[in-house]
């Protein structure tokens, strides 16, 4: 099974040009998308309606953005780490904010890496694909204790 | 004799003294010696010397008596034992008050002119002239025609040539025992001036004794300690010499007028009396009057006493009272067991009860159910002399309960002792309102912070989102497709993707001003001078190619923010760098100067400058002087500078011109336009 990364994210045009920087670099098809926090939750935990897609196996990085429909991204990154499953899951703050107070928030809660997403095509799509690269290639993911249940 | 007794009456209206008196009664005894004397020798020379020789002898002899009897010196009388009288010179027709007619007819017999309480004695002269022929002299009162007395001295012999009757000589006593009379009151009234004197001069107020025209008779030592007058120089002068030249006019009238009913009272009662001192000056006195009976007549003496100092205790007095009473704080004064002794208008005002209310009433009646226990602790810690500050509810006579604030003391008598309470209450409702409005302010501040804040967040993550979808579009479709547009085309989207860049700069700005105001402030020693250098160096490193010469003082250092202390230093700077592009060398300078004895710093620059005319809009947000094509800006720079100045209590200003460069001044000193 090859690595994936599950994006969190509501704003369909951000979502677009993530998947085409994702595309670029060459990671296009082994991304998953949730459109908001509860729904990033059922793919974790498998739970939720059966039209949801659930993973067989933890991704391995989560991409979320705080500002989310139904749960936001830091109720969402509180439940991951609560949670003994997903406690150790890479996750990194994708966001618009560059607020004190959303970074402090989120490596509170055990955030991995924040990174902003820029205005400039250019330079987010530069964004979007290290982080892709990093968390696929280069990062060693922590050891899986358990599949899907 | 004759004429002795003559001198004597020659002076009537002096008061005899003893020696007069005992002079007169030698006179009356020899006189009745010599009555009887004449007898004894006319009746010794008839036998002796013959008929002729005694009836010369004899008729010298009643010559003489003649003389005597007729002188109306001695009243002389003879009488027969039946109680007729026979004989009476004028003398004692004049003592008696009958005329000779009337005595010698025998219809006044001399056993009725004497008052029964004397006849006794008349009993016994008559034994004592029929053993011996002659009477012992004695004092008795015979009864006037008119019924009044007359105290007469009394000489009896019996006539040899009748035993039945008898010769007495009669000396009228009235002026003697009136004399008596004077010389005891003489002497009572030396005693009684003595006592007087004495009792003045122990007496601690000034005493002045006046008669009734006004004369001064007697003053003691107060007197002359009070008035600067001697002795010497008061009496005998008029009282009004006491008395203000303004008040002189109408005293003579008024003491007459006490004189007219005199008794025991104070002196103009309700009245400011005020006494005169020998150099004129003026002091407050306060008078006690009473009438002095004397047997020279009616005096008045004054209790005269200098009330200055109580005067002037009682101005403070009044004074201090007037301050209690215009108090808006209630001051009221309990005894110890927590009784209303004293209840000011504040206390009126504050609890809504008149005085006559409360006062004699215990201050329970303004204490509300639940609140019952205070009083036996305040009274509690009283007793021990300690002062309390607390703050309670108290309840006004109309019901309703005011918050009050409470400080209560013991009060101490001139020994130290604590002997009541003093209770002073502010009432605090307006004052708790005000808190409670100050509140809610801040609550409705904080909720507009809050709101402030969700709305910042929402342009932090909104509003960018879709520039960044404009952006990225266009990025793509020029990546992807830009071989399909000719240079035109590919300016248009050049142009798209530039202005979502621009909006992307002015949301980063806004969102940089929202967090000026909503961060909180934690001062410390901020080095300026530092941070200048820092920023210049940062920006010559951005453009390197450019001229600037950055002057900097040493050691300038403020107490502010150091994130925000960061921001101002970096627009400050920043606008000045930029400003200065079009002129070379350009300079930057940072430095302070006093103002009004705090310091001012400036940042100053030899650019563009700008009108004083338009210096209003300098610092408002969004508001730009200049073109986007001459200098590039959001506008939001100079508006995150006046709003970090002013988080820190500060004041920002600037001078200049167009073309002559700019000044900005900025000074934390507390001014009352820095907070407005």
């Amino acid at each position: 099974m090859t690595k994936q990364i599950l994006l969190v994210e509501d704003n369909a045009s951000d979502e677009k040009l993530t998947l085409h920087a994702f595309k670029n670099c060459g990671v296009a098809n082994q991304i998953t998308v949730a459109r908001d926090g509860a729904a990033a939750l059922d793919i974790l935990f498998g739970t939720g309606a059966p039209a949801d897609r659930a993973m067989s196996v933890l991704p391995s990085v989560v991409l979320l953005d705080l500002k989310l429909p139904k749960l936001d991204g830091l109720e969402v990154l509180r439940r991951i780490r609560a949670d003994a499953r997903t406690k150790l899951l890479p996750v990194v703050i994708l966001t618009s904010s560059a607020e004190d107070e959303d970074l402090i928030k989120s490596y509170s809660l055990g955030a991995n890496a924040y990174v902003r997403k820029p205005v400039d095509f250019a330079q987010f799509a530069r964004a979007a694909s290290t982080v892709g690269l990093f968390w696929l290639l280069v990062n060693e993911p922590p050891p899986i204790r358990g599949g899907t249940p | 004799m004759i004429a002795v007794a003559g001198l004597l009456r020659s002076r009537p209206d002096d008061p005899y003294d003893e020696d007069d008196l005992s002079f007169v009664q030698s006179i009356a005894d020899h006189a009745s010696l010599a009555i009887a004397n004449a007898h004894s020798y006319a009746a010794e020379r008839d036998a002796r010397d013959g008929a002729e020789r005694a009836t010369t002898a004899l008729r010298r002899a009643e010559r003489r008596f003649a003389r005597l009897s007729e002188s109306g010196i001695i009243g002389i009388l003879v009488g027969h034992a039946s109680g007729r009288i026979d004989e009476a010179n004028d003398a004692v027709l004049q003592i008696l008050g009958y005329s000779r007619h009337e005595i010698v007819s025998g219809l006044v017999a001399w056993k009725d002119l004497t008052p029964p309480e004397w006849r006794e004695g008349d009993r016994r002269a008559l034994e004592e002239l029929a053993s011996s022929g002659v009477a012992s002299l004695r004092e008795k009162e015979y009864i006037r025609k008119d019924g009044t007395r007359v105290a007469v001295l009394v000489g009896t012999a019996m006539l040899e040539e009748e035993t039945t009757a008898s010769i007495s000589f009669v000396l009228d006593l009235t002026a003697r025992n009136e004399a008596h009379a004077a010389i005891a009151q003489l002497r009572q009234e030396r005693e009684g001036d003595a006592r007087i004197r004495t009792l003045l001069e122990s007496a601690p107020d000034a005493m002045v004794i006046v008669g009734a025209d006004g004369v001064i008779v007697l003053v003691n030592a107060q007197v002359e300690v009070l008035f600067g007058y001697t002795r010497a120089e008061l009496v005998g002068q008029l009282i009004e010499v006491l008395v203000p030249e303004r008040f002189r006019g109408a005293h003579p009238a008024q003491r007459t007028g006490y004189f007219r009913a005199a008794a025991v009272r104070p002196m103009g009662a309700g009245v400011e009396l005020y006494g005169r001192r020998k150099d004129g000056t003026e002091f407050p006195i306060e008078v006690s009057l009473a009438p002095l009976k004397t047997e020279s007549g009616l005096l008045v003496s004054s209790a005269i006493r200098d009330v200055t100092e109580r005067k002037k205790a009682e101005q403070q007095r009044r004074h201090l009272a007037a301050i209690v009473e215009s108090s808006a704080d209630a001051i009221v004064g309990k005894s110890l067991d927590g009784i209303v002794t004293s209840w000011n208008r504040g206390a009126e005002q504050m609890f809504g009860y008149a005085p006559d209310e409360i006062v004699g009433r215990s201050i329970t009646l303004v204490i509300p159910p639940g609140h019952e226990q205070e009083e036996p602790k305040i009274l509690a810690v009283i007793a021990r002399g300690e002062t309390l500050r607390f703050d309670t509810v108290r309840r006004r006579k109309d019901g309703r309960d005011i918050d009050v604030s409470v400080t209560v003391s013991p009060v101490r008598d001139a020994a130290g002792r604590v002997v009541g309470i003093s209770k002073v209450a502010r009432d605090v409702t307006e004052r708790r309102r005000g808190e409670l409005a100050l509140a809610q302010a801040k609550d409705a501040a904080e909720a507009a912070s809050r709101e402030l804040e969700a709305f910042s967040y929402s342009v932090a993550h909104d509003l960018r989102a879709p520039l960044r979808g404009m952006n990225g579009f266009a990025q793509v479709l020029l990546d992807s497709y830009g071989d399909k547009f000719d240079a035109d085309g590919r300016d248009w989207l050049e142009e798209i993707l530039l202005n979502a860049k621009k909006m992307a700069a002015l949301i980063d700005a806004l969102l940089s001003l929202s967090r000026v105001t909503r961060s909180d402030i934690n001062r410390e020693s901020v080095d300026l001078s530092a941070l200048v250098r820092s920023v210049a160096a940062r920006l010559h490193a951005a453009e390197p190619g450019r001229a600037v010469e950055v002057v900097v003082e040493d050691r300038l250092r403020a107490e502010l923010d150091p994130a925000l202390a960061r921001a101002l230093i970096e627009n400050l700077v920043g606008n000045a760098w930029k400003f200065t592009s079009h002129v070379s060398p350009a300079r930057i300078e940072l430095g302070v100067t006093e103002d009004g004895g705090s310091p001012t710093f400036f940042v100053r620059d030899n650019g563009a400058g700008f009108d004083m005319a338009f210096a209003d809009k300098l610092f408002a947000p969004f508001q730009r002087l200049h073109t986007v094509s001459e200098f590039p800006g959001t506008g939001i720079g100079l508006a995150t500078v006046q709003r970090i100045v002013r988080r820190h209590g500060g004041r920002l200003w600037a001078e200049g011109a167009v073309g002559a460069g700019a000044t900005f001044y900025f000074s934390f000193s507390p001014r009352l336009e820095a907070t407005s």
